[in-house]
């Protein structure tokens, strides 16, 4: 397969199965193989239903539309992944986007030293999250809603209840380019991905997450700073999330203290239904990218097919589901 | 007693076969009214298959089961417990989260008799009085088990085991984490069953033990009974013949030469249960340590490696090593194989190459940069190299036999080639095969220098694979022997003369 070398480390481990398979019994290869590409296959089944009932599903204007609606949540996912590979979660990181947004936006008069602010109040952010998590043994569901609810107040408290606006053209030019007529905020979604992705897959810490993630004892005692580890995936997840508030901001032209309602749990749903597992060690950034496609493609398409949109929650929940469940009842070997 | 003849139960010819290889052969075993009979053996002798034969736990392929004179066919443990057959495992299985009274009654609430649904914590009490009462045994009814000592909490084990058992109870290694004074009121336990004429099977390893507590023993070995004492000639010099008399073959390989270089000197390092132990190990010197779980030899090696805090001075060739920083200690050249490879060894979800790189790989990346292609095939090559056998080096590691498994565990430290290894158990759960290639890469490494510390309770290991043996007991190293003269025998003595030492 000629996949195999471009693949990061956990889906190499999948496609690379192929190779060592017996190529007769084509039958039973196909079970496995429906495994490894279930979700690629559910994703190209969706785009054919949504083509066949609507032929402008595919059209260059809506594939825009779906990568534009999937960027900030998906920035948000990206972090998320990070956090989840250690067996983790963070619910504030949506808040942690909303503050990072506020923070560069008042700050924005002095130029683009404000970014410089608005990173160093994420890393504030995911050091508060990863040192808890990591040193108390405090589970990361309640750190991470204590800071969620924390970070509601810091937002709304940071302009005094109301959104900032006449932000500078620096600021508002950050996502206001276009480059092969894509707009720059789903430019600057899939620099964040490569780059998360490369980290992952391709450096040492990397391969660290995802040892702490499968058996932080076992990483311990294999010479791994466990609890260093565990603590950067909070830091990078805070950072990449305040990056999606800003680039929200840069879009909207205004950063809002009550923006992005609900989003972390969107961005745990992306994550989830690419297949990486919320006890750690198994994922990666491609899955979540497929996974926020996959949410933002049923969000088009329902529009498209004229879906009464109080019905999407029901979809995209019983997509969320059906996901994790496919995956336990099929996962299991035994 | 009236019904002195009829066994409370008897087994005749239970065997008992895995893969092939039968872990029970033909086991005869019968217990009458009264009796504390001492089931004995090593590891692996057949003790536990047959204690889960009579709990129901596994079906056996041939001999027949009979509970007061009644033949019986136990397909799941619910059959044996609703015969009267409980047993009493190391591990306790109470609700921390309940009361002493809710647990002893645990699933036979009593209800109102018009509202069977309606619970009244009165009542819940007042049953479990009345099962205390009728054993004459003091327990605090009100307390949550969470709140008691491990010692409590067995007694609140065997009490509820004897008000809902009263065939027979089964005491898995009931003394392992008992101090002396809990043992004796454990025996003042059993003496009560005893009185009450409900016979116990007592599993043990403690030979100082049995003539204090057991009407007889049995000896198994081998997946065979060996022989059995009466009450007079159950002591340690009679029933030491009867377990040792394995041959230990070739499974071991001749051993490397030691060194002059002093790899590690440890000096006196202590721990939460370990009390000044010093050792000094020479490049290519396999030292074995061992002793009864929680003697101080896991937890030496373990401060020695950082994985635990510990006080005393470490030193590597001569450099002193950091207190509780195993990522220091590896970067020193210090390995550690687990003693649960399950539990802080293995990552059971990652592919079996990148189990056996995750030591390996800091040092294949630049500026911390490391490509996954480059990486596999390091890992690749170890998994060939220690003959980790798998159908694809990606597979999940979780998914290979325990001597696989630890061929991988050995790879990986293997890789950097450190210069003092800690083992501990490293052929636990390991087949005979496997365990021959695991000694024999262990030696391959000594060979070069490197110096090895062997935790294990494996005699014929200790034995044929340690230049020394250092016996623990209560934290403290209380004997030291060369490695050919460390017979099981010999440990069991070393152990015995301090127990008694203790005790006086």
């Amino acid at each position: 397969m000629s996949t195999t070398s471009t693949t990061p480390a956990a889906p190499t481990q999948k496609a690379t199965k192929a190779d060592t398979a017996v190529p007769r019994q084509s039958l039973s290869k196909l079970a496995p193989m429906l495994k490894r590409n279930g979700l690629l296959i559910f994703f190209a089944l969706l785009l054919v239903v949504f083509t066949i009932a609507r032929p402008e599903f595919l059209s260059q204007a809506n594939i825009r539309n779906i990568l534009l609606s999937a960027s900030v949540i998906g920035i948000l996912a990206l972090g998320q992944t990070v956090v989840i590979l250690t067996g983790g979660f963070d619910i504030g990181i949506a808040k942690t986007a909303v503050v990072a947004g506020m923070v560069v936006a008042l700050t924005a008069g002095m130029g683009p030293v404000a970014m410089v602010i608005g990173v160093a109040a994420t890393i504030v952010i995911g050091l508060v999250n990863g040192i808890l998590i990591s040193r108390t043994k405090v589970n990361p569901f309640i750190v991470t809603l204590g800071m969620y609810t924390i970070l509601t107040s810091v937002a709304l408290l940071a302009n005094d209840g109301g959104s900032v606006i006449n932000l500078p053209p620096w600021l508002l030019g950050l996502v206001s380019w276009q480059f092969l007529s894509m707009p720059g905020i789903v430019w600057w979604f899939a620099i964040i991905a490569v780059i998360t992705h490369l980290a992952l897959a391709y450096t040492r810490w990397g391969g660290h997450i995802y040892a702490v993630g499968g058996n932080e004892e076992a990483a311990r005692l294999a010479g791994i700073k466990s609890s260093n580890v565990l603590a950067s995936a909070y830091v990078v997840a805070a950072v990449v999330g305040g990056m999606a508030g800003v680039m929200l901001t840069s879009r909207l032209g205004t950063a809002s203290p009550v923006a992005l309602p609900a989003a972390e749990l969107d961005s745990i749903a992306a994550v989830v239904i690419g297949g990486t597992k919320l006890s750690g060690g198994f994922g990666s950034i491609p899955r979540t990218i497929v996974g926020i496609l996959i949410l933002m493609a049923l969000q088009s398409g329902l529009v498209l097919m004229g879906v009464n949109p109080y019905y999407q929650g029901m979809f995209k929940g019983a997509i969320l589901i059906l996901a994790v469940a496919v995956d336990v009842i099929f996962g299991k070997k035994k | 007693m009236t019904t002195d003849d009829l066994p409370r139960i008897e087994a005749r010819g239970v065997t008992k076969i895995f893969a092939g290889v039968p872990a029970l052969d033909d086991v005869d075993l019968t217990l009458y009214p009264g009796e504390v009979v001492g089931l004995l053996g090593e590891n692996g002798a057949g003790k536990s298959t047959l204690i889960k034969v009579l709990a129901g736990v596994y079906i056996p392929e041939h001999g027949e089961l009979r509970v007061r004179g009644e033949k019986v066919h136990f397909t799941q443990p619910i059959d044996a417990l609703a015969r009267g057959i409980a047993t009493v495992h190391q591990h306790s299985s109470l609700a921390d989260n309940l009361t002493v009274a809710q647990n002893l009654i645990l699933g036979r609430e009593p209800g109102l008799s018009w509202l069977p649904f309606w619970i009244r914590q009165k009542a819940i009490l007042a049953k479990a009085r009345q099962i205390t009462e009728r054993f004459g045994i003091d327990l605090p009814l009100t307390t949550l088990v969470d709140d008691l000592t491990v010692a409590q909490k067995q007694r609140v084990e065997i009490v509820r085991a004897a008000s809902e058992a009263d065939t027979m109870i089964i005491l898995d290694e009931p003394t392992a984490a008992l101090n002396p004074d809990e043992v004796d009121e454990l025996f003042a336990l059993i003496g009560t069953l005893k009185a009450q004429d409900i016979p116990v099977l007592y599993v043990s390893h403690r030979l100082d033990e049995i003539p204090r507590i057991c009407t007889r023993v049995e000896v198994l070995r081998d997946g065979r009974n060996v022989g059995g004492l009466d009450r007079e000639d159950s002591v340690p010099a009679k029933i030491i013949p009867l377990l040792v008399g394995r041959q230990l073959g070739n499974l071991f390989p001749d051993l490397p030469t030691v060194s002059e270089q002093v790899v590690l000197k440890a000096e006196q390092v202590s721990g939460t249960l370990l009390k000044d132990v010093s050792l000094t190990v020479h490049g290519g010197e396999i030292v074995g340590l061992t002793g009864t779980i929680g003697a101080g030899q896991r937890d030496f090696a373990r401060i020695v490696f950082g994985a635990d805090p510990g006080a005393g001075t470490i030193e590597l060739l001569g450099t002193r090593l950091p207190q509780g920083r195993p990522d220091l200690a590896v970067k020193a050249g210090v390995g550690y194989v687990s003693g649960d490879r399950k539990k802080d060894g293995l990552f059971p979800i990652l592919p079996v190459w990148r189990n056996a790189t995750v030591v390996k790989s800091d040092a294949l990346a630049t500026a911390g940069i490391l490509i996954p292609a480059r990486e596999r095939r390091v890992g690749v090559e170890l998994i060939q190299q220690f003959d980790v056998r798998t159908s694809s080096p990606n597979k999940e590691i979780g998914e290979l036999s325990g001597g696989n498994q630890q061929k991988a565990l050995l790879a990986r430290w293997a890789a950097v080639t450190p210069k003092l290894l800690i083992l501990d158990e490293p052929t636990l759960g390991v087949d005979v095969g496997a365990r021959r290639e695991i000694y024999d890469q262990i030696v391959a490494l000594a060979e070069s220098g490197m110096a090895v510390l062997l935790v294990s309770a494996d005699h014929a290991e200790l034995q044929g694979m340690s230049h020394r043996v250092l016996v623990f007991t209560d934290g403290e190293v209380v004997a030291e022997m060369a490695g050919h003269d460390a017979t099981e025998e010999a440990i069991l003595h070393a152990r015995i003369r301090t127990d008694r030492k203790a005790a006086s």
